[in-house]
């Protein structure tokens, strides 16, 4: 099956979306997903998206190991890429289960292919709700102050490239971290 | 004992159903879900049966010693136990999820009395605390479902990390470990031919919609749920408040196209609501794919006042109780799906013929 957008290549990303009483399939090639995927509209397209991530990964890797191959011949798949020393996951595991991971220790040992994941589904990169032992949901201020360098920095990207709208809503979060903050140091000037 | 447990659940009504809640007339349910895990023990997919017994072990003890739950009066199954149909059961009754109930080896489920709290033990994560209420009301269930989390994480060493928050199998759910949703009825917005554009209206805005019923296919009986998707990066009542804003349009969204139907079309939306009636009551064969839709019909008919003799609890109540493992329970019998037809058609006629 070819891919629905560049109609060349062969499509290996399949997607389906329910949408009241009709299914829609969207069928593209692993170039045509990750562009898509960039611009935002596979996330519009409401489905899990870590078996997307991991499987573009896969796709990728793919590629890279057939021209591996291609130059020496190389046997066994599966062994390259982190292995987590606690429970033994690894990347086939990884991709098995659509993008679980084993135990906590796992996130160490994936930090970076999940901290990709992350950056592409979440809105930010540091935990901002409750805490174990129902302490102030908000009591970690080093993580409040990475949240806001972080926004800063993507401020300054919007403004660069003229996404005014975004800046706005960006600009509107920095100032409720802020607000948050000063309210936990007020909180620990009184201690 | 299972299975009298199973008893003890069936003899009581579903309170997220049978109860009247805030702005029933759209939102069936509402229902927070949080995951956790313990600290040095791997997540079910990792796990060998011992490791999951233990953690099984560890979170009974937690309900116990905090009396969350209502424990030791609580329902505990253990889903190896079960018979195939009593673990439908507790899936129709949306108490497990088929994840759970697939997991004969460790899968194991703790259900206050009342079926509003409960915990599934090795799901996806080791924990997925649940609480469910009738109607469109986040905030109270988030209220209660953080107080339960703080009772059992008292008792537990959850898995936590200072930066990315509670750790859970799928880096998805990782942070608040959070998903908060609303079920809805929205006939008007599907009759109008507006439910696409909505449904893709929500998702840009990174909230989830998904049909109830249809298994991935076409929609059954006009149900869908509305969930949030983000996890990280925001705190719980922020994700809650603003996945509150977007149901509140989408409630007013319907109330609007049900208008527009009865002004516009109003031939239509009676014809729909009268055939609906008209086959729950006269029909001797009935799939349930035909009844999820005239359920559906009948609930709009009851919603516009159209049937004083009928109660929209009890039609609630159907839209669980037609489901075959339900079925089984009350004919006393396993039932060939030819049968279920025949059985779900006369179960119907029956409940419509008693009236309120
Ligand atoms: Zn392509
Ligand atoms: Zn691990």
């Amino acid at each position: 099956m070819l891919c629905d957008k560049c109609k060349k290549n062969e499509a290996t990303i399949h997607v389906k979306k329910v949408s009241g009483s009709k299914i829609e399939s969207l069928h593209l090639c692993a170039a045509c997903a990750k562009e898509n995927e960039e611009q935002g509209a596979l996330g519009a397209f409401g489905f899990n998206l870590a078996e997307v991530l991991f499987n573009i990964g896969e796709i990728n890797k793919q590629e890279s190991s057939a021209e591996k191959a291609a130059s020496e011949n190389s046997g066994s798949s599966g062994e390259e890429g982190p292995c987590c020393p606690v429970c033994g996951w690894n990347m086939d595991n990884l991709r098995k289960f659509n993008g679980r991971v084993g135990c906590a220790s796992c996130y160490e040992t994936f930090s970076e292919i999940i901290a990709d994941a992350l950056t592409r589904i979440q809105r930010g990169k540091v935990h901002l709700g409750k805490r174990p032992g129902a302490s102030d949901p908000l009591a970690n201020t080093a993580a409040l102050q990475i949240e806001i360098e972080r926004n800063k920095k993507e401020l300054a990207g919007f403004i660069l490239r003229e996404e005014y709208e975004k800046a706005a809503v960006c600009r509107d979060k920095i100032a409720d971290l802020n607000a948050c903050l000063a309210l936990l140091k007020g909180t620990d000037d009184e201690q | 004992m299972n299975s009298d447990l199973i008893q003890r659940l069936l003899a009581s009504p579903v309170s997220f159903l049978a109860d009247s809640g805030p702005d029933e007339d759209i939102a069936i349910s509402s229902r927070i879900r949080l995951a956790r895990n313990v600290r040095d023990l791997p997540f079910p997919c990792a796990a060998g049966p011992q490791e999951m017994e233990q953690v099984c072990q560890l979170v009974r003890a937690a309900a116990r010693s905090s009396g969350t739950l209502g424990c030791p009066d609580c329902l505990e199954f253990r889903i190896g136990e079960l018979s195939a149909t009593d673990r439908e059961i507790l899936l129709e009754r949306r108490l497990a999820s088929r994840e759970l109930i697939g997991n004969l080896a460790g899968g194991c489920l703790l259900v206050k009395g009342d079926g509003s709290c409960s915990v599934m033990v090795n799901e996806e994560d080791q924990l997925r605390i649940q609480v469910l209420a009738p109607g469109f009301q986040l905030e109270k269930v988030w209220n209660k479902i953080n107080a339960l989390d703080n009772e059992l994480g008292k008792e537990l060493a959850y898995a936590f990390d200072e930066q990315l928050g509670y750790l859970t199998c799928c880096p998805t759910n990782v942070g608040t470990g959070m998903r908060a949703s609303v079920m809805l009825h929205l006939p008007g917005l599907v009759m109008t031919g507006k439910i696409n554009a909505t449904i893709h209206g929500i998702n840009k805005l990174n909230l989830a919609v998904r049909g109830i019923f249809g298994e991935g296919s076409e929609n059954q009986g006009n149900l869908f749920q509305v969930s949030n998707q983000i996890t990280l990066g925001d705190n719980e009542e922020h994700i809650i408040e603003e996945l509150s804003k977007v149901i509140r349009q989408l409630i007013n969204h319907e109330k609007a196209a049900r208008i527009h139907l009865m002004e516009h079309d109003q031939a239509s939306l009676l014809d729909h609501v009268g055939r609906s009636y008209g086959i729950l009551r006269h029909s001797y064969k009935l799939s349930a794919k035909e009844a999820l839709n005239c359920l559906s019909g009948l609930r709009t008919g009851v919603d516009l006042g159209l049937f004083n003799n009928v109660d929209i609890h009890r039609v609630n109540q159907m839209f669980l109780t037609i489901h075959p493992a339900h079925l089984q329970k009350s004919a006393g019998r396993n039932l060939s799906a030819a049968e279920r037809d025949v059985f779900r058609a006369s179960y119907c006629r029956q409940l419509l013929a008693k009236g309120s």
